[in-house]
């Protein structure tokens, strides 16, 4: 039942702990200008086409296969393969970001015109196994979007697709009377029609950075020109 | 290959915490504009005060399926802290304070142990991304529109009531990395 594992996460400490001292280090009256690194390509690209994701160094398009909330097999790369997809690791019993996520990604996708609402799949992967059933992960996206693609699976085959994402594996965190709170990735991935993902997006997008990045990913592409 | 990612991946991440931490603008940053909307203007409607205590604009986005989250503003205009320790509602079965945190690449939910501090001459926001109070349980499935009572109990101001309304569509907007708006 709790067989979701806990894991310690030395690279994410290490982050933390240099994100406090950073914190700590703009404190004072004066905002510091950050360094003026070059940009990379991809942080370029982002630039020049007023994306709101994070640029990385691209990851391919994982290859894992998981189950349909309808029950049949889905492989995700060669489902998903030259399209926009956006691809996210949550669970149902989420309370605050995953709903506002979804809530954001659906409004932007009803507003925006249908060669963009046609040309992104957003999938959705319960990472809670044991409630994250395929009926509750139905009926949590049917409450934003009936079209967005659900995804479940054993604990063993969710932890392989997180790791074929480079995401790391949810695990049980909390747990308190009559439930358990779940550490997941805090990104939503976004694949382009090279089958790359080149960035990724944060807590704190907002509907209208949405409704602008996907039409101008479907519509113009991951592209310098 | 796998290091090269892992050191752009940190790049990008700390670049981000570095902008969230220090407040620049770099024409979208969501945490930058997220604090914005934290402005005085747009706390919402007053919907309780208690002493030196104002309660601002609580709201429950409809929930998908049986759990929930509470979001409002709590404003001190005294010359002390007060602490705010318990909350609960009709509508649930149990309310928890969480905080969610991103903790390197994950996303985690925080219990606030012994309360949350609301500072003198300050305020703190409870908003997706951030603080929220988690409502488990519901005793019926919450829609649009309908109101969700809750009583807050404050160390020093006491018990407050309040009506929070079920909103459509994006309630609110993320709260992004950045805490304590103090302003």
């Amino acid at each position: 039942m709790q067989s979701l594992s806990v894991r310690p996460h030395s690279f994410g400490i290490g982050l933390f702990a240099l994100a406090a001292l950073l914190f700590a280090a703009c404190g004072g009256e004066t905002v510091a200008e950050p360094t003026a690194a070059p940009l990379t390509e991809g942080e370029q690209i982002v630039a020049d086409l007023g994306l709101h994701g994070l640029a990385l160094g691209p990851l391919e398009r994982p290859d894992f296969t998981l189950t349909t909330t309808e029950g049949a097999e889905y492989d995700f790369q060669s489902e998903t393969s030259g399209g926009v997809t956006l691809l996210y690791f949550g669970y149902t019993n989420c309370p605050d970001v995953c709903p506002v996520h979804f809530s954001n990604i659906a409004d932007a996708l009803k507003q925006a015109p249908s060669e963009v609402r046609r040309g992104v799949t957003v999938v959705f992967v319960g990472v809670d196994a044991p409630r994250d059933t395929p009926d509750r992960v139905r009926e949590w996206l049917d409450f934003f979007n009936a079209d967005f693609v659900g995804l479940t699976g054993t604990e063993d085959d969710l932890e392989a697709a997180q790791i074929a994402a480079g995401a790391p594996p949810a695990f049980i965190d909390e747990q308190f009377e009559g439930g358990y709170s779940v550490a997941h990735a805090g990104w939503l991935f976004l694949y382009t029609q090279d089958d790359l993902m080149h960035l990724r997006y944060p807590t704190g997008v907002r509907q209208s950075d949405w409704a602008h990045d996907l039409d101008v990913l479907v519509r113009k592409g991951w592209s310098a020109k | 290959m796998r290091r090269t990612t892992h050191i752009l991946l940190a790049i990008s991440v700390l670049n981000f915490l570095f902008m969230a931490a220090c407040g620049v603008d770099d024409d979208g940053g969501a945490a930058a504009d997220a604090a914005m909307t934290m402005g005085a203007a747009e706390r919402g409607m007053l919907a309780a005060e208690a002493g030196h205590l104002t309660i601002y604009g609580p709201y429950v986005p409809a929930p998908p399926t049986d759990i929930a989250a509470l979001y409002f503003i709590v404003v001190n205009e005294g010359d002390h802290a007060d602490r705010l320790i318990k909350i609960s509602s009709s509508a649930a079965r149990m309310a928890m304070l969480h905080q969610t945190v991103v903790d390197g690449d994950s996303s985690r939910m925080s219990p606030v142990e012994g309360g949350l501090e609301i500072p003198p001459a300050g305020e703190v926001v409870l908003a997706p991304g951030g603080y929220h109070f988690m409502l488990t349980n519901l005793v019926e499935p919450l829609e649009v529109g309908d109101i969700v009572h809750a009583t807050l109990e404050f160390e020093d101001a006491g018990m407050v009531m309040i009506e929070a309304t079920v909103t459509g569509g994006t309630g609110g907007e993320m709260k992004g990395m950045s805490h304590d708006d103090d302003e």
